[in-house]
């Protein structure tokens, strides 16, 4: 297979590898940076005992193939559900690693994959497993009335998928065009039994939606809707088995009672904390030292984006001026205390697919002033605000009314923007309202977060000009150069290049300016100091290596 | 009064419920899929589509009824609930009926016991605020049952949570334990929070009932004949101000169905606010509905029973038949 070359700063490294060199002589190191101390890794791994996982949401259902919620993923894949082949977080480039298949082959014209698939394992629910549970389940993905759009798209290239003549054990699939994703997608395809498939119907409506059957480490125990979700240890794994006895997620919404179930020793691994609260509330609350704080970054980004059919917004002078007018650093400072990173890469920040000598560009009012008068945006009426064309310059920010970031942010913007003669108005719509207005390019500017399940991903459906109409290239941004780049970076199986390719979209999205890039959010999570063996990653914890010290 | 013309009374206002429930089914039907944007964009990639995805994502809403002009939609709904059918949820593909199922039940556990409690210490300080109106106790009672009333929820919520010591604070439950005082442990918070509020409601209704009772000249009467104080107001006045707060637990009941938001989110109890506020949010027709339908009939089922309770308190009320 192709050897992933992505390179990753120290940032993730020092995170996953606990850098030593960091926490001497400075106790408060690891605390301030959220990194588990490497000391908790030294003791030897007992098996025994419950982790208890607080959740903010519960999810729709447990089914990856129809809800592409990352939760979702979370809590599944790699601890209930398995894939041939899974992302190896020991490394920070995220090669993959055998799981289902023990080895696979690629040919020479990337069209066909072999994959020989690791005799012995058996189904949560005894069943063996085979190359035909592998088929059925991609099958399944592409049955039209099953709801998996998500999926189904990763495999619209397919010819062919089957096991070979007279063993079940080796599958082979076959692909209409070489493209670089390809091999990634049907390799981490969470596997379903093909047993329970054959009545799952729509998926939506049958067993599997809810109570998962897999080959993990991990077996689906009990879903109490509205309360908790557990498993319990898979005895029969055919890999090392898991520590944990049970692994119990608590659906508990409100942040302060998640947090008071955290002070009281309920919970064991707090997800997403809100910034204050892991940045003060944690120690105020006297929880320093009975808790360890984990900050680490996924591929995502927030941003605003600029519709550029709208008149203020087609002259790429005139984004670039919006860029200048927006303290992006003073807003990180401001609203999110600094924990979070700027960005210019439509990439995972740590990936060599981003060019890092792109930074964000400072905050200067003048030039901003500057850049909108060479874009003929003047106040030719003395109203105060600047006009073109009988176009008073007076925008609407489309907000998601969920969001407490924005609910800062706009005000902000207003009164900045107003300062460089620009009138701002807040349209707030709630969730659905929002993504059909976004859809249907009905914006000025909106504000909105890209994330990603994993480092490898394809901005075709983003920034390709062809994506403009129902795709997700909202903005409209049209650059020839730049769809040449995103089409051969496509069948560009060679990392090296395709992240050369990306660098250079990345420049023109820098000097196109469609998106001002805000910040990468990190997750900020803690963990109580008797939880060993935790170690973030873009795929989540891996709990199969979790274990409790006894307290 | 005669039992017949009673029967003959209660069918024919069950009957009448009948056009009630149409027009509320109707126009919520109406209201749901009038509000913009669609169950399909709390799907996790309904921003990151390509036309591939367009195309499905059009064949789901034909699937999901969604394109359906409004009258037809609702007429195929209203066949499905004649047939005991409510449909399944967008969300998760459960059926409606046992989306139902499992909140309804939460939701009495809560406002059942609240209701009663509510009655139970606001009944008492109604009638010591009526007894000596202006007088001190009436003025402590009245401050405290005001500021009560005054405190937000989930101020009093969070402000709980946070003092609560040992008391559980989420779920119904604890974790491998079923036991009824479990149960029991797990309520207070919760009850606590949805009692206080309406002490003002309840106490007020009957101080003011029992001032308009006490200038009567039925209670000069009693007064006159030598009466002790005590069995004036609660032999006389009381009885005949009940009237005020059987009016008062027909407002009062349709609530006990339609859950509470804040509780239930706070206190992580999943009954029927958190359920008609999820699918809300998240245009989930199906539930809506479900949940439209049981508030319909348990506001009409609490208006019929409050009518009975009124003639059963009041002898001047008959059912309009032969006596």
């Amino acid at each position: 297979m192709t050897t992933r070359t992505f390179q990753f700063a120290a940032v993730l490294l020092a995170i996953s590898t606990a850098h030593p060199v960091w926490s001497k002589g400075d106790p408060d190191a690891d605390w301030r940076e959220g990194r588990l101390p490497a000391a908790v890794e030294r003791d030897q791994p007992r098996t025994g005992g419950t982790l208890r996982v607080r959740l903010d949401q519960e999810p729709p259902s447990l089914d990856p193939m129809t809800d592409s919620s990352l939760a979702i993923t979370w809590l599944l894949e790699r601890k209930v559900l398995e894939s041939m082949a899974a992302l190896d977080s020991s490394t920070p480039d995220y090669p993959l690693k055998p799981a289902l298949a023990t080895s696979w082959e690629i040919s020479a014209d990337q069209l066909t994959f072999t994959f020989h698939l690791r005799r012995g394992v058996v189904w949560h629910d005894g069943v063996a497993f085979s190359g035909k549970d592998v088929v059925a389940t991609v099958r399944k993905i592409l049955d039209p009335s099953v709801r998996a759009l998500h999926l189904r798209n990763n495999f619209a290239d397919l010819a062919d998928i089957s096991t070979a003549p007279g063993d079940d054990f080796t599958v082979v699939a076959r692909y209409r065009k070489p493209y670089f994703l390809a091999f990634r997608f049907l390799a981490t395809l969470s596997i379903y039994p093909a047993h329970s498939l054959e009545t799952a119907g729509d998926m939506l409506h049958g067993p599997l939606h809810r109570a998962p059957v897999g080959t993990g480490p991990f077996r689906f125990e009990e879903w109490k809707a509205g309360d908790r979700i557990s498993f319990v240890r898979n005895e029969k794994y055919w890999g090392r088995k898991a520590w944990l006895d049970r692994v119990v997620y608590r659906v508990v919404q409100d942040p302060a009672v998640g947090f008071q179930l955290l002070r009281k020793g309920e919970l064991d691994l707090y997800l997403q904390l809100q910034p204050q609260q892991w940045l003060r509330d944690l120690e105020v609350a006297g929880l320093k030292g009975k808790v360890h704080r984990i900050r680490f970054f996924n591929p995502n980004y927030n941003f605003i984006g600029w519709n550029e059919e709208r008149p203020y917004f087609a002259d790429a002078r005139v984004r670039r001026a919006m860029n200048y007018a927006i303290d992006t650093e003073g807003i990180r400072k401001a609203f999110l205390f600094g924990l979070d990173r700027p960005t210019t890469c439509h990439f995972f920040l740590d990936s060599s697919a981003c060019d890092h000598s792109l930074s964000p560009r400072p905050h200067d009012p003048g030039r901003a002033a500057k850049l909108l008068d060479e874009a003929g945006w003047v106040d030719r009426d003395g109203d105060g605000i600047r006009d073109k064309d009988g176009v008073p310059f007076r925008f609407t920010f489309l907000m998601n009314a969920d969001s407490v970031f924005l609910a800062k942010l706009c005000p902000y913007l207003q009164q900045e923007l107003a300062k460089i003669g620009v009138a701002m108005e807040i349209k707030k719509v709630d969730w659905p309202l929002f993504t059909q207005l976004v859809n249907e390019h009905s914006f000025d500017a909106m504000s909105l977060r890209w994330g990603n399940s994993d480092v490898a991903q394809d901005p075709y459906e983003t920034w390709h000009s062809s994506q403009i109409k129902d795709g997700s290239n909202f903005v409209s941004f049209r650059n020839p150069r730049g769809d040449v780049l995103i089409e051969e970076a496509r069948t560009t199986l060679d990392d090296a290049r395709r992240n050369e390719l990306y660098r250079q979209l990345g420049r023109i999205l820098f000097d196109e300016a469609p998106y001002t890039f805000l910040y990468g959010r990190p997750s900020l999570d803690a963990v109580r100091v008797g939880v060993r063996g935790l170690r973030p990653s873009v795929a989540w914890y891996d709990l199969q290596d979790v274990w409790l010290v006894p307290r | 009064m005669a039992r017949p013309a009673v029967n003959r009374w209660v069918a024919r206002r069950l009957a009448g419920m009948l056009p009630t429930l149409l027009g509320i089914t109707f126009v919520a039907f109406v209201v749901a899929r009038a509000a913009p944007g669609d169950a399909l964009a709390m799907q996790g990639d309904a921003l990151r589509a390509g036309s591939a995805i367009h195309e499905q994502v059009r064949e789901y809403r034909r699937l999901m009824g969604l394109d359906d002009p409004l009258l037809p939609g609702y007429l195929r709904w209203l066949g499905q609930f004649l047939r005991g059918d409510l449909g399944s949820s967008f969300r998760d593909g459960r059926p409606v009926l046992v989306l139902l199922g499992a909140a309804l039940p939460v939701t009495l556990l809560l406002s059942l016991p609240a209701l009663l409690l509510g009655y139970l210490l606001a009944v008492p300080i109604g009638i010591v605020s009526a007894a000596k109106p202006g007088g001190l106790l009436d003025r402590v009672a009245s401050s405290l049952v005001f500021f009560l009333y005054a405190l937000p929820l989930q101020w009093v919520a969070l402000l709980l949570v946070v003092w609560s010591g040992g008391a559980p604070i989420h779920g119904l439950h604890s974790e491998g334990s079923s036991s009824f005082l479990d149960l029991l442990a797990h309520l207070v918070l919760p009850l606590i929070c949805l009692t206080y509020g309406s002490l003002a409601v309840i106490s007020r209704y009957l101080r003011s009932s029992m001032l308009e009772q006490m200038s009567q000249d039925y209670v000069r009467t009693a007064r006159a004949k030598g009466l002790p104080e005590r069995a004036v107001i609660l032999r006389h006045v009381l009885p005949n101000s009940l009237l005020s707060l059987i009016t008062l637990f027909g407002l009062a009941f349709p609530a006990l169905a339609s859950g509470a938001v804040i509780v239930e989110r706070v206190f992580g109890l999943p009954g029927m606010g958190m359920l008609t506020f999820d699918a809300v949010l998240g245009r989930d027709v199906p539930v809506l509905m479900g949940v439209v339908t049981v508030a319909g009939l348990v506001t009409m089922l609490a208006m019929l029973v409050s009518d009975l309770l009124y003639a059963a308190a009041d002898p001047r009320i008959s059912f309009g038949g032969p006596r």
